[in-house]
């Protein structure tokens, strides 16, 4: 049986891989409002694109590919992602994660921990009515340069985004 | 003299809507989903109306289901109409019979086609409350059911406060907040 050792190491490598994927897989962090300014503002001179959605949210899910293209395709560039779920902290290995993992996002997915919808809403914009998705550009000051409401395609991610960066 | 100034600008404050509520609606005609025309100006006889922009499929409207046929319970011997309001293109009136039998609602719901309802009172969500004055069509709250869609968390019974309030006959301390849930989902 000769050919049993190389099937059993590549089931082995397999297992490493596998293993590893899932070590190195997207976590979840919950988010209050001191991890939402410390997110905002402590950019080290780089722009950030934050997303907000949720599992519920038909559009939310819709967009998010369009996001990570984005992200991948920029990840040169002077600028971080980052998404805040609505869920609820208790549903990141049951909602969250399993829409997450697939896609294997390549920016940090917070969960919000304030108390209520609303604190999370006016700490985030107090004229925003709380519809989602929502997508904001934070100059590196941690300023908001662009509100996106609604659900974007990648060309209009990609023009907000341009247009921070070229017209700080 | 200083404490009369003090509750003059408490009252106007507290008086006022946001630029995002309509301070009175228009007079609308919507049928119910078994074909009934149903008038918002049909519950003058009412201390408050009540409408509950609401969905079939919105987990988070779905989430208040026990809560909006409590409400009914509640209130109903208390003279406030509860109305429901789908705006949701993609719902049905059969979808949403439907759903009020699933879910034993005994409210009235009616069906928003092409969600001109919404757009009047610029309803952007459901859940979403508004309390109008049954004669002057005022808004008299505008908003959330509660603060959370989980009962258990629930701090704040914002909706129940202001009827309340109304029912006492006194004037809504907190005239709006914001509402959360799924967007409404409207004709393009």
């Amino acid at each position: 049986m000769p050919h049993c050792f190389p099937s059993r190491l590549l089931m082995m490598i397999a297992g490493i891989l596998i293993h590893f994927s899932i070590s190195s897989a997207q976590s979840v962090h919950a988010i209050d409002a001191h991890g939402f300014d410390s997110l905002r503002t402590n950019r080290n001179g780089r722009v950030l694109v934050l997303n907000i959605w949720a599992t519920w949210c038909a559009p939310c899910k819709e967009e998010f590919p369009d996001l990570i293209t984005l992200a991948k395709d920029f990840k040169m560039m002077n600028i971080d992602f980052a998404a805040i779920s609505v869920d609820f902290p208790d549903e990141v290995n049951s909602k969250i994660l399993p829409f997450l993992t697939p896609l294997a996002v390549p920016f940090p997915v917070f969960v919000s921990d304030f108390p209520s919808a609303e604190q999370f809403i006016n700490t985030v914009d107090q004229s925003w009515s709380g519809a989602i998705p929502a997508t904001i550009i934070y100059s590196p000051e941690g300023t908001q340069k662009v509100f996106l409401k609604g659900k974007q395609n990648y060309a209009q991610f990609k023009k907000a985004v341009e247009d921070v960066l070229t017209k700080p | 003299m200083f404490m009369k100034a003090i509750f003059c600008a408490v009252f106007i404050v507290g008086g006022l809507l946001t630029a995002g509520t309509p301070a009175t609606v228009e007079n609308f005609s919507l049928k119910d989903y078994n074909g009934k025309e149903v008038k918002l100006t049909d519950f003058k006889e009412a201390k408050a109306v009540v409408l509950m922009f609401i969905s079939t499929q919105c987990p988070v409207s779905n989430a208040y289901n026990e809560r909006m046929a409590s409400l009914f319970a509640d209130y109903r011997d208390k003279e406030v109409t509860i109305i429901g309001i789908n705006s949701n293109k993609s719902e049905t009136p059969d979808d949403i019979k439907e759903h009020a039998q699933e879910h034993q609602f005994g409210f009235t719901i009616l069906k928003d086609v092409n969600n001109v309802v919404a757009d009047k009172l610029d309803a952007n969500h459901t859940p979403e409350i508004y309390i109008i004055h049954p004669s002057t069509l005022e808004v008299l709250y505008h908003g959330r059911i509660d603060d959370s869609q989980r009962q258990a968390k629930v701090t704040v019974n914002d909706l129940r406060n202001a009827l309340d309030e109304i029912i006492a006959g006194k004037s809504v301390s907190v005239k709006e907040t914001k509402a959360f849930g799924c967007t409404i989902k409207r004709v393009k």
